[in-house]
């Protein structure tokens, strides 16, 4: 086990993607599905840290990058949700290839409109949001910006945008949970610059530790 | 018994968190107080979430129509705002 992360590759239809993992031979795994956009920034570092925080337990992760996002070889004005969907798919599997677990789903806002499309052991699901939800600020920022073309700064095509709209958390066969967590103030995706709460991190990785060891033990 | 926040308070509030502003700093605002193109930390996504968390925190809808220079031109108009906002 070791505290940093390393990064590689996962085939998915589309291509090639990068994620960065942090090892476990445990047969524990989780999948991360990190939110969309500008939130995807503002959560970045929450994140790794809390991956970083059950690897300590002995937990490992996976934190992929979808077509288009990070470091994809693929523009993300060309692609569409169904790719975003097609990808959780083929990295769960992978995951559940290399590792020989199915690994449990931690999804964070936008992610959880993604979870039902992996093969998981278990979801957990923390501050869900509908796909309209988190467009509406970014319409809003364009719209105050006086912006064409982009949404809040990102080529999304209106494919894609529409398919968002619609989107909304699905109900899955298997052990789902979502967590109860609360941050303090305003969210870190609200705001302005993004921040880092020690606390929420601390609280989101035991929640999460906790959920799936009590998945694994049945 | 704690008393209850007026809509002042809860908009200082809302503007500390979502800007990172100081309590202090906010404290000091009056209705006079620029906002949008005053503030340097107010930019359009920082102004959107700032009104998705003021629609979360005083239970409110706002209409993408009613978003405009004039209603978050000072600390008073976005106050008045939100007021006429709750009276509905």
């Amino acid at each position: 086990m070791t505290d940093d992360p390393e990064t590689g590759c996962y085939p998915s239809r589309s291509g090639d993607e990068q994620y960065i993992r942090f090892y476990s031979k445990n047969d524990l795994q989780i999948l991360f599905i990190e939110p969309f956009f500008e939130e995807r920034n503002f959560l970045r570092h929450t994140v790794v840290e809390i991956a970083r925080a059950i690897s300590r337990q002995g937990i490992g992760s996976f934190i992929p990058d979808w077509p288009g996002t990070g470091e994809s070889p693929l523009a993300l004005a060309d692609v569409s949700f169904g790719d975003w969907r097609n990808a959780v798919r083929d990295a769960s599997r992978w995951v559940h290839g290399i590792t020989g677990h199915l690994p449990h789903i931690a999804a964070l806002r936008g992610g959880t409109l993604l979870d039902d499309a992996a093969i998981g052991a278990s979801r957990w699901r923390f501050a869900t949001a509908t796909g309209a939800e988190i467009l509406r600020p970014m319409r809003r920022a364009a719209s105050l910006s006086g912006e064409e073309g982009t949404l809040a700064g990102y080529p999304i095509s209106s494919q894609m945008i529409a398919e968002i709209e619609d989107a909304t958390p699905q109900a899955v066969v298997g052990a789902i949970h979502e967590c109860p967590v609360l941050s303090q103030g305003a969210p870190l995706w609200r705001r302005a610059e993004p921040g880092e709460d020690h606390q929420l991190v601390a609280a989101l990785a035991d929640d999460l530790a906790q959920w799936v060891q009590a998945c694994a033990q049945g | 018994m704690a008393e209850e926040l007026t809509v002042e308070d809860k908009i200082r509030a809302l503007i500390s968190d979502v800007l990172a502003i100081s309590r202090d700093r906010t404290a000091t605002f009056n209705s006079d107080t620029p906002l949008f193109g005053e503030l340097p930390e107010l930019d359009s996504l920082a102004v959107a979430s700032l009104l998705t968390e003021m629609e979360d925190r005083l239970t409110i809808y706002i209409e993408d129509e009613e978003v405009d220079a004039d209603m978050l031109a000072t600390f008073g108009t976005l106050v008045a705002f939100a007021e006429r906002k709750i009276r509905g």
